[in-house]
């Protein structure tokens, strides 16, 4: 029987090394491949880098001879593409980029798309909205229909967002899978102002996660017209969106009415009290004093730190102008 | 008198081939994940999600904890990795555990740090902490100077001085890519906090050209006892790692690179100080706390984030190492031994933990056991010859040929040693492994395994020779 053994072990070791130098070797291969289209890369780069500065700036016309012709010098195309839209906002060039795109890339990025290999697939994704590949969008469509990874149906309706608002909503509402914060932030901060709206009417058909998006976004675009909106969010049962409204409320920079927020000076969660800090700052010493010394023996080490902080700036203003001489 | 000898080698070869029957399975097993895995992310472009991710719209702000001591030949490479990472909102918090070197004087000059009235905000019990300084240059570095008490408690006074809701513990030994922690971030911001730790990938940066905190130069040491490991930190967290975060099986992630949500840590009581292996008492806290309470955290893995650690460069001081590391890992299993088998904390008690006993804790006596077997058997010759060939060829497949698939791995997915010749020398010390850095560590964590049976609690500490090929003291 151990004889047997032996046999078998030896012979799983034997394929398991075949196996292993087959791997080597094809390792071995495909660096030596990658070497040499890196190198088309680079010369498609160093060739061509100038003409596109040349053609994007006005400088020179479009030539024929810098449509890249294989997958390694549109991964060289794609290179030139990215570094211009992270680096530039001109609309001539985007528009442009958008054109080329749409003429000669359409074929590359479908075939990505329909890869077996998740991260083509998603590559495919990406550069189809950094280069509003228009003509893919039908594809697009076709795969939402799919089984799908989150992070592809992410870029799917991300795309349908940039290129098809008018679909959105309904996409996004009726979405199969549960996206995280992060991602509804990413959406959100791309809405157009109608869609905003469109959404917080909407407001209690998202998930809290997408709540809770919307409320940071609404604070971060500063979009003034949403204070009773953040009003009606400050008697939700849910802490964080209580917690969130008043840091949307704090970024729009508003002199507060302390009478509908005084509550939140005594609230048994430390963050609103943090928060309430905050807004009191924006309101005149004889009002915000009181509250702040009072703020200042919070059991919220935060709180008390802010609070002080706040104090401390309020005397070296006071301060200041005691100083300065009266005309 | 024969028949009692025949009995027994009969029953320890049986015990060693089912033993390394069902590590080979297992090992196989995570291989594949870890192949399927690496391969879906093969050739993804992470430059879009890193972009969105730096928006500190998007991102979770992150305390980065440092505890140092007696660090002063790395802390100041380490200090400017951690300065000049890709993140938008951070805090770093280095702190000094009562170093007996010039650690303290040297950050304090290089970094112009000035004493501030900064009161902690947690309550984490510690050592007590006799100052707290601000640099003048980076207003958000901090250094917290406190009395010895050991890393934990370094990490505990770090975590008490922390700002922000989720904290990174990185070894003072040890230096970020830049983008490393906007990688390791990510599962935690793409889960809406679920997941409540994240490790990142460790890799040796030994024989690497280190320039102001960057690692600029990739090249594999000349030092076999460095290469060898290399391929075992390889072995270790791309198979291991990868198979078992997929499951939420994780058990250990490491200390030199992990962040944790502070709110958890906190209620867990945080690091304990009287254990060795700080980290992974802490995983395992923390996986315990997720189940007890019914909550729905996981801890993750990922393996693209690359941190840079100095391995040791000696015997004595790897043997250091391993030994309080098997036994760290022991105390760990011993202090939670109550979830082996037990159905309330589902896969990391039915699995993890017998995994861990079983080939983790319990395997070094098993294959010493093997070894001693197969030089047992080739002077008693008959069957017993036949079975130690079996053993041997069984240890040469679980040793060497995993080891030579992991290389390979790493070198299609990550591409860490581009150049052909490195990745042949490490194909060949792989080969070699089996019959002397295999034994050694082996006999090293029984001693770890004896040490804790002893209850011992002294252990040595490496000795540092620093990054940059000056030293950074200079």
């Amino acid at each position: 029987m151990i004889t047997v053994a032996i046999e078998w072990v030896a012979l799983i070791i034997l394929l398991f090394t075949l196996l292993l130098i087959g791997i080597t070797l094809y390792l071995f291969w495909s660096r030596t491949r990658e070497k040499a289209n890196q190198h088309v890369k680079k010369a498609y780069i160093e060739k061509h880098n100038r003409h596109w500065y040349e053609y994007f700036r006005n400088l020179a016309p479009f030539s024929e001879e810098m449509v890249p012709v294989s997958p390694y010098e549109i991964e060289a195309v794609e290179e030139i593409f990215l570094s211009y839209l992270m680096n530039v906002s001109d609309a001539d060039i985007r528009g442009k980029i958008k054109q080329f795109a749409n003429e000669h890339l359409v074929g590359h990025y479908k075939r990505m798309l329909s890869s077996r290999n998740w991260g083509k697939r998603m590559n495919s994704l990406y550069r189809i909205a950094d280069f509003q590949i228009y003509a893919l969008l039908d594809v697009c469509e076709q795969m939402e229909r799919a089984k799908l990874s989150r992070d592809e149906y992410f870029q799917l309706l991300k795309i349908k967002l940039l290129f098809r608002e008018e679909r959105f909503i309904e996409s996004f509402l009726f979405m199969p899978v549960k996206m995280s914060e992060f991602q509804y932030k990413q959406y959100m901060l791309l809405l157009s102002p109608s869609l905003l709206e469109q959404l917080k009417q909407r407001y209690t058909e998202l998930v809290p996660e997408c709540r809770y998006a919307l409320i940071d976004t609404i604070g971060i675009r500063k979009e003034m017209d949403t204070l009773d909106f953040l009003k009606a969010c400050l008697r939700d049962e849910d802490s964080e969106i209580r917690i969130r409204s008043l840091k949307a409320i704090n970024e729009l920079n508003i002199r507060i009415d302390l009478t509908e927020y005084d509550s939140f000076i005594a609230s048994p969660v430390w963050e609103e009290r943090f928060m309430m800090t905050l807004l009191l700052q924006r309101l005149p010493d004889e009002q915000s004093l009181p509250y702040l010394e009072k703020l200042m023996n919070d059991s919220s080490w935060y709180v008390r730190e802010e609070a002080g902080r706040a104090i401390s700036e309020r005397r070296q203003r006071a301060g200041k102008r005691d100083a300065e001489p009266a005309y | 008198m024969n028949r009692w000898i025949e009995g027994i080698m009969y029953f320890f070869g049986w015990t060693i081939f089912c033993y390394m029957a069902i590590v080979i399975l297992v090992y196989s097993v995570m291989l594949v994940f870890a192949q399927i895995e690496l391969r879906r992310q093969y050739k993804l472009d992470k430059r879009d999600l890193e972009e969105s991710t730096i928006d500190a719209v998007y991102s979770k702000p992150v305390s980065i904890i440092v505890p140092v001591y007696n660090e002063q030949a790395g802390v100041i490479d380490s200090i400017y990795s951690l300065l000049s990472l890709k993140y938008p909102q951070t805090e770093l918090l280095v702190v000094n555990d009562g170093s007996k070197d010039g650690t303290l004087q040297l950050v304090m000059e290089h970094f112009r740090m000035v004493c501030v009235d900064k009161p902690r905000a947690g309550k984490l019990e510690t050592k007590r902490v006799t100052g707290v300084y601000q640099s003048a240059i980076h207003s958000h570095l901090w250094l917290i100077d406190k009395e010895n008490g050991g890393k934990a408690d370094a990490l505990n006074a770090g975590i008490n001085y922390s700002r922000y809701p989720y904290f990174c513990s990185i070894d003072g030994d040890s230096i970020l890519e830049e983008n490393s922690l906007l990688r390791v971030m990510k599962p935690i911001i793409l889960s809406n906090g679920a997941v409540a730790a994240a490790g990142g990938n460790v890799r040796i940066v030994n024989g690497f050209h280190v320039q102001n905190g960057a690692v600029h130069q990739t090249m594999l040491s000349n030092s076999a006892l460095i290469v060898m490991q290399v391929i075992e930190y390889l072995r270790a967290f791309l198979m291991g790692r990868i198979a078992l975060s997929r499951w939420n099986m994780v058990l250990i992630i490491s200390g030199a690179f992990s962040v944790f949500n502070k709110k958890l840590v906190v209620e867990v009581g945080g690091y304990s100080c009287n254990t060795i292996g700080e980290d992974m008492e802490l995983v395992v806290k923390l996986h315990r706390f997720i189940k007890e309470q019914d909550l729905d955290n996981r801890i993750e893995f990922v393996p693209d984030p690359v941190c840079w650690t100095e391995a040791p460069q000696t015997l004595k001081g790897l043997r250091n190492q391993r030994r309080r590391w098997h036994q760290g890992l022991i105390q760990s299993l011993w202090a939670h031994k109550r979830m082996t088998f037990n159905p309330k904390y589902g896969a990391v008690g039915l699995i993890s933990f017998p995994y861990f006993w079983l080939v983790e804790c319990l395997g070094p006596l098993i294959e010493i056991g093997g070894y001693i077997y197969v030089v047992a058997a080739f002077f008693l010759g008959n069957i017993y010859y036949e079975f130690a060939i079996l053993l041997m060829l069984l240890f040469i497949l679980y040793g060497t040929l995993f080891s030579i698939a992991s290389v390979l791995l790493e070198a299609w997915s990550m591409n860490t040693y581009p150049r052909r010749r490195e990745v042949i020398r490490m194909i060949l010390l792989a080969m070699t492994e089996v019959f002397w850095y295999k034994p050694l560590s082996l006999f090293w964590r029984v001693e770890g395994l004896i040490r804790f049976l002893l209850r011992r609690k002294t252990w040595g500490q490496i000795a540092r020779v620093g990054f940059s090929e000056k030293g950074a003291a200079e």
